[in-house]
């Protein structure tokens, strides 16, 4: 981050609700709901107030952005949980500001085409990685499309608990977040006599297990160093690249 | 104990914020969780019922509100044999957007679905914005069935989906349905005695590489 603007923040504040603030503010009282230690030291209105001046910083700037349009969409409440629970307001903005253009912003565009490019390439990782499971899942109808839609959305932030995902994102903010992807298969793979056991994978796959960011870290890094140079490249460009969608397919 | 004749897939649909995953959760876990986190994608949950003398299978199919994960939303229409339709009594927006999601339902839908319309939030007397006879006539107008219900009180959430599982069942019954085709949202269950040394799972086929 290389500068932290006060008064464009307050600027933003103070430009009032925008077109997206009802729905900000429904979210916002839905995240991280049950997690008492986030609700104890994060107010639902500092929540609603960082995703609220996203809009209008987003509004300025997308007049300048060809292949994105930058806006609220569900799931950027999450996003912006981690940030809050441990920087000031302010801070945390600007954070989730670099996190969201520079980082994922495939991930955040009202399509969610990002997101898609994750999910198509979690499969076509996890067949390489583990095929056995990958054909259980298959067998049973499971794509990561069913079970990980919020673990990719999120980047893994909507597992508790909140302490552990902030260890884990300070190995994808190193490494880069686009590795959130072999992350999940980490976790797949750390549960995978449970699902190979089970009739019915999905009812384990309604909520992953609690996370451990220490092994699944050591899982991730493993994994990599498997992982083919086209696969590795398709993984590293999607959070970033918005011609994603026209080379991955299985 | 997990035996049952049928398996139903369902799908709930209907704005952000209407209660879709606190009527699910109600439902299946017979308890209503005030503070419930956002929807992101699809949640899943499933109970069994009986209907008549026979023990059927819900699997069902809880999709996120918000426009960006319509496109997600759409995949799961085919293949369910009920829909959840809901909206929130106290706020007017969700029920003027009831005609959108049943276009979508239409749309990408069997055409014999069975579709129920939910009210939800019924314990809200006092912040009511749409009117039972409203509701009622507009189920009545595109072919629906109706009820109010409260996800919070456990007002008619069990009549909510029982009565969408008679209606199926009685589209079976009446031939009007077909059981072995998968896209009808129609599983027999694992109840065969000849069927049952089949280990589970491994029967079904896998799509091939590309």
């Amino acid at each position: 981050m290389e500068s932290v603007s006060a008064a464009d923040y307050i600027r933003w504040v103070q430009t009032g609700p925008s077109a997206l603030y009802s729905k900000i503010k429904h979210d916002a009282a839905r995240t991280l709901a049950t997690d008492e230690n986030f609700s104890a030291r994060v107010d639902e209105a500092m929540l609603s107030r960082v995703l609220n001046a996203f809009v209008w910083k987003s509004e300025e700037q997308n007049r300048t952005l060809a292949q994105s349009q930058f806006t609220y969409v569900q799931g950027m409440n999450v996003l912006a949980a981690p940030f809050l629970y441990t920087m000031h307001e302010l801070d945390a903005f600007y954070a989730l500001n670099t996190l969201l253009h520079r980082h994922c912003p495939t991930y955040v565009q009202p399509t969610l085409i990002g997101v898609h490019a994750g999910l198509n390439l979690l499969d076509i990782c996890l067949k390489f990685l583990d095929y056995p499971l990958y054909q259980y899942l298959r067998g049973k109808g499971l794509k990561a499309e069913l079970y990980a839609f919020p673990s990719v959305l999120t980047l893994s932030a909507c597992t508790p608990p909140l302490q552990q995902v902030i260890h884990l994102w300070d190995f994808l903010f190193a490494y880069g977040v686009h590795l959130n992807i072999l992350c999940i298969v980490a976790q797949l793979i750390e549960m995978r006599d449970t699902l190979m056991k089970s009739a019915s994978p999905i009812s384990h796959l309604r909520s992953l297990p609690l996370l451990n960011a220490r092994s699944i870290v050591l899982r991730t890094l493993t994994l990599l160093k498997h992982l083919p140079k086209n696969l590795f490249d398709s993984l590293a460009q999607h959070t970033v690249d918005f011609m994603v969608e026209l080379y991955i397919s299985e | 104990m997990a035996s049952y004749a049928y398996l139903f897939k369902y799908i709930i649909i209907g704005d952000t914020g209407v209660g879709k995953s606190c009527l699910l959760l109600q439902f299946t876990d017979n308890r209503f969780q005030p503070a419930h986190d956002l929807t992101i994608g699809v949640e899943f949950g499933a109970r069994i019922v009986t209907v008549g003398q026979k023990r059927i299978k819900l699997q069902i199919w809880d999709t996120a509100g918000q426009e960006s994960f319509r496109s997600i939303t759409r995949s799961y229409y085919r293949g369910a044999a009920g829909a959840l339709l809901v909206y929130d009594i106290t706020r007017r927006d969700t029920f003027d957007h009831l005609a959108t999601w049943l276009e979508d339902a239409r749309k990408y839908s069997n055409a014999n679905i069975t579709i129920m319309l939910i009210g939800n939030k019924c314990d809200l007397e006092a912040k009511r914005a749409v009117s039972r006879e409203e509701g009622e006539s507009f189920a009545r107008e595109n072919g629906l069935f109706f009820i109010e219900t409260s996800a919070k009180t456990a007002a008619n959430v069990e009549e909510a989906f029982v009565h969408t599982a008679a209606d199926i069942h009685d589209k079976i019954q009446a031939g009007v349905l077909d059981v072995t085709n998968e896209s009808s949202g129609i599983k027999l269950g694992p109840t065969q005695p000849n069927l049952s040394s089949f280990p589970s799972g491994s029967a079904e086929t896998v799509r091939g590489c590309c």
